[in-house]
């Protein structure tokens, strides 16, 4: 109450101080009317009462005192003195400023990506009580996977640890009218998710039970808010019907705002019942796909919520139970399989947190380094300028200034300073945010949560940030200028004539400690570099520098499989007619696309041989499209690869090649698919394996089936073309483009790029390259922060010792000894920061070594070039001033005083 | 301070305003001038440390302020004594005439 009081009183200031000024005035004059009553006249009446009254301004002082004003009196001064001063020094506040809102930025914007991946809540109820069930193969625990929706109707039934659990896939549908399909994040769902989640539709209904049912497909979707604002909040939106997969749903219900499902990161904008999953995945139609119902399947995220009570340690034996139990109701599904159960990842179905976690507290230190550069690099503008002020403060404690009066002056001054660098920071990163995320959303097709708007979290992050470099930057100032040796400075600045003796250490550790850190990040960025550089000349085994990809996908088309291939054997056809094109194919998979399906395939007859393997559906010409070179054998004929019915054959890659037949000829042997081994595969050709993902060492085994007979309805066609149709990009795409609408105008085209442009947008390439960008960023931030202070610090000091300069000279010192002592002196700084900063890159490059691709973390290149180019600019930064030093003439500078 | 016929001890100023104040709102003049009165003249303070006073108990809550019309029609801040102020003159007076009495013991005066 008080403190309340105390602070409106701050805001009736001047209110309250007239009235205590009109209440004593009256006061003295009744006692003066007294006074004449007496028997006074009125003019010694006046003083009489004045004098009776007592120090009118000494009381007045004491009354704001007592109303707790004094504090706020002494504030609003400094402040109106920190305005002054900062406007007079216009150049001065804008450098200050400028660094200042290059490191809040950083860390702003760096916090702002951070809070959104691991801090911001999910948007489900109670999240602490929500667990995710996945089966881990317990002879490679590194496979891990879901679960059939057979097996997820048991785990309901029969757990006795969760108090409900539902089930969902995460899905891709195509949203639209035919020739314009938007790819749009979606799930679909258990009918009581929503229950289980504890958040129920905002308008309309959840789904109903029967809705579940496998194969009952009742064509029905809740959207999320974001998408009905994407509608502009249509009112006529709940009933209505959205074309999905080229089907007609119902709107039954909308989501409240901010409810994102199961994920943070993505959006689910669209959920459908479980009972329209193979509608939607187009799963029903496939040759050999499975529907929901298959007990082999396993594409169903199992989530549930523990009982009251229970932990994810307590519930670990009924956990085991209930996996004993799944294993003798589906003996061949769950062998040598263990139920593990952990916190649902915040992003999407198959991603590590840890990871991401690790990245993001990385990105916060990075950032936090910059702060603190910039803090140090302030504290030394602080440090000089406060020389030149040290008079004046000098002046302010000889006349009775207390000195914590103007250390809070000083730090007053220095909160100006910060909330204006946090003003800056903050546009910086909002501005940098929305590159990042803009930069994202062209890898992933899919809405993304992720803004740089201003959110409550955000701002109070910028202006903790601020607060926190107030005492980094300003107090070590403050406190050393406040301790004015009064005599000697008020006295002109006679004698600073430096003594020193410890030569080896640094003249100014704080330089020093700003170098070490710069060094720290520029050694870190050049990592990262010498990473994006090795990542962007990945091979991935295909000659396709001439080639363009369109992707397709029928089944968002509502295209039924065998339609659908006739439609690609046609498009084949056309495509390959084209003027200008070399030759053209279908293929369902491309490297480094992200999917990169596996088969588990085995020698004919032998099932302990089974072996994971890529595969890929192709077109007969895939092998000259793709630049893929036959070494053995022969590729597909026509008739292989467009008919279901004709002769089962295989090309298998050089790797699977070795690993099925060690020592052996592969050409002519069989093979089969482990989940389908009635049809032996006869082995027609080998080719040289290809490269999946970039962090493997080894490309991948892997094998090719004829379209016809490893169909899906998401193909990618590879239409090579002559070198001048490669020159124009955009030409050669709407060629490209008109000639797919030619052939069926109602086909969804998802993507149609060049193959480099493809490369180049994978998820991988683009981490490696986004950590050479931001710590660019950092590093480069940190060295000019570095070097400004270097700069700073070593002019400074010429212009402080112009009289010590002119002594040597005049004593016969020559011009050259005294730049080499500037600059030596500069170099023993530059030397303690560089070892110092040595050792610190050597840590974190340990830290980040796993997210480098083909970079040791102590990679002699990196190590060499980052101090090289460090020493290079100190140097510079120390001989420029003392260049000017050389050229003191004595003199001038022993006449200066 | 030669004008003192006593000192006040520390703290008792606040007693003496709260008692004043007991019966009816004063402005501050009023409140020096009731002082003076009900001691007889033999405790004056200083009128201006008064106000510092005032504002003191203001701020305990003690004692709450208004604008009103004086008696010869001016305007004037009018203090009166809260719910609060009230238990605190009685808490004060209780511990001051325990305190007299210790003391007047002490001096051999009971």
């Amino acid at each position: 109450m008080k403190i309340l009081r105390r602070f409106r009183n701050i805001f009736r200031y001047e209110k309250l101080d007239a009235e205590m000024a009109e209440e004593m005035r009256l006061h003295v004059e009744l006692q003066a009317e007294r006074n004449v009553n007496a028997g006074m006249n009125q003019t010694e009446a006046h003083y009489a009462a004045l004098r009776q009254f007592g120090n009118a301004g000494v009381i007045q002082e004491q009354a704001r005192d007592v109303r707790g004003w004094r504090w706020a009196d002494d504030f609003l001064q400094d402040l109106r003195h920190g305005v002054r001063l900062l406007l007079k020094n216009a150049g001065f506040t804008l450098a200050a400023v400028t660094i200042l809102a290059l490191g809040i930025g950083a860390n702003t914007a760096v916090f702002n990506l951070v809070h959104t991946l691991l801090f911001a809540p999910p948007t489900y109820a109670r999240p602490g009580e929500v667990v995710r069930l996945q089966s881990q193969d317990s002879r490679d625990p590194k496979k891990i996977r879901d679960f059939s929706y057979l097996a997820y109707r048991d785990i309901r039934a029969t757990n006795d640890f969760l108090s409900d659990t539902l089930a969902t896939a995460l899905l891709v549908a195509g949203l639209g009218e035919k020739g314009d399909t938007r790819r749009i994040a979606s799930a679909a769902v258990s009918a009581n998710y929503f229950a289980v989640l504890g958040v129920q539709p905002a308008q309309g209904r959840a789904f109903r039970p029967e809705e579940e049912t496998p194969g009952q497909a009742s064509p029905v979707v809740i959207v999320s808010h974001a998408f009905w604002k994407k509608h502009q909040l249509d009112a006529a939106m709940l009933g209505s019907t959205l074309l999905i997969n080229s089907r007609p749903y119902t709107v039954i219900g909308i989501m409240p705002e901010g409810f994102t499902g199961t994920t943070n990161l993505f959006f689910t904008e669209l959920w459908f019942p479980l009972g329209v999953y193979d509608l939607v995945v187009g799963a029903g139609g496939k040759d050999s796909g499975h529907q929901l119902s298959d007990p082999d399947s396993a594409d169903l995220m199992v989530i549930g919520r523990l009982k009251p009570g229970l932990t994810v340690a307590t519930a670990e034996p009924a956990l085991q139970a209930l996996g004993a139990s799944l294993a003798r109701v589906y003996p061949a599904q769950q062998k040598d399989q263990r139920l593990t159960m952990a916190p649902p990842s915040r992003f999407a179905s198959h991603s590590n947190d840890i990871a991401v976690a690790w990245v993001g507290f990385l990105l916060l230190g990075m950032a936090g380094i910059v702060l603190l550069v910039a803090c140090l690099n302030l504290a030394n503008m602080l440090l000089a300028r406060g020389a030149a002020r040290q008079k004046e403060i000098a002046l302010r404690l000889a006349l009775g200034g207390g000195r914590s009066r103007i250390v809070r002056q000083l730090l007053t001054e220095g909160l100006l300073l910060a909330l204006l660098g946090g003003a800056g920071g903050l546009l910086l990163a909002f501005w940098s945010s929305d590159l990042l995320s803009a930069s994202l959303g062209r890898m992933i097709p899919v809405d993304l949560v992720w803004s740089g708007r201003p959110s409550p979290a955000v701002l109070a992050a910028a202006f903790g940030f601020c607060l926190a470099s107030v005492p980094v930057f300003g107090l070590g100032p403050a406190l050393r200028l406040s301790r004015g040796d009064l005599m000697t400075l008020l006295k002109e600045q006679s004698a600073v004539i430096v003594r020193r003796r410890w030569r080896f250490l640094p003249r100014n550790p704080l330089v020093a400690v700003q170098i070490a850190l710069s060094l720290a990040l520029l050694t870190t960025a050049a990592l990262f570099i010498r990473s994006a550089a090795s990542a962007s000349a990945a091979e991935t085994g295909l000659k396709a520098d001439r080639v363009f990809l369109i992707e397709l996908d029928a089944d968002l088309g509502g295209l039924a499989p065998v339609q659908a291939r006739q439609l690609y054997s046609r498009l084949g056809a056309r495509l390959a007619g084209l003027p200008g094109v070399e030759s053209a194919s279908v293929a369902t998979d491309v490297p480094l696309s992200g999917q990169d399906p596996e088969k588990r395939v085995q020698r004919a007859g032998e099932g302990e041989s089974a072996t994971s393997a890529k595969w890929n559906g192709v077109g007969e010409d895939y092998f000259s499209a793709a630049g893929l070179t036959l070494q053995r054998g022969r590729t597909f004929s026509a008739t292989e690869a467009n008919e279901a019915g004709s002769n089962p054959v295989v090309i298998v890659n050089d790797r699977l090649a070795r690993q099925l037949w060690p020592d052996g000829e592969p050409l002519g042997r069989l093979v089969q698919l482990a989940d389908d081994p009635a049809v032996s595969y006869e082995v027609i050709g080998v080719v040289p394996a290809t490269r999946h993902t970039l962090f493997e060492s080894q490309p991948d085994p892997g094998f090719y089936l004829p379209l016809a007979r490893g169909f899906q309805g998401h193909v990618y066609y590879h239409v090579k073309v002559r070198p001048e149709l490669a020159a124009d990009e955009t030409a050669t795409a709407d060629l490209l483009r008109r000639a797919v609408h030619e052939v069926d105008p109602t086909l969804p085209i998802l993507s149609l790029k060049s193959f480099a442009v493809h490369l180049d947008s994978n998820i991988q390439i683009w981490i490696v390259r986004s950590g050479a960008e931001i710590f660019s960023a950092f590093g480069g931030l940190a060295l000019c922060l570095a070097i400004a202070g270097v700069y700073g610090v070593v002019a400074c000091s010429v212009t402080q010792r112009t009289r010590e300069i002119g002594i040597r000279m005049a004593l016969g010192a020559p011009a050259g000894g005294v730049q080499r002592m500037i600059v030596g002196e500069g170099m023993v700084t530059l030397a303690s920061g560089v070892a110092a900063g040595f050792l610190m890159a050597l840590g974190i490059g340990k830290m980040v070594g796993s997210l480098l691709y083909r970079v040791g973390a102590f990679d002699p290149v990196a190590l060499t070039l980052a101090p090289a180019l460090l020493a290079l600019a100190t140097f510079l930064a120390c001989w420029l001033p003392a260049r000017r030093a050389a050229k003191v003439d004595p003199v001038i500078a022993l006449r200066a005083e | 301070m030669t004008h003192h016929k006593a000192d006040l001890l520390q703290g008792t100023l606040d007693l003496l305003i709260l008692k004043s104040l007991q019966n009816e709102p004063m402005h501050g003049f009023g409140i020096a001038v009731r002082i003076g009165q009900m001691s007889k003249d033999m405790l004056t303070v200083e009128q201006g440390s008064l106000y510092p006073a005032l504002y003191r108990l203001e701020d305990q809550g003690w004692i709450k302020a208004e604008w009103g019309i004086s008696d010869n029609n001016r305007k004037a801040k009018f203090y009166t004594l809260t719910a609060a102020g009230r238990k605190q003159l009685t808490t004060e007076e209780q511990s001051w005439a325990k305190l007299s009495t210790a003391i007047n013991l002490v001096l051999g005066n009971a």
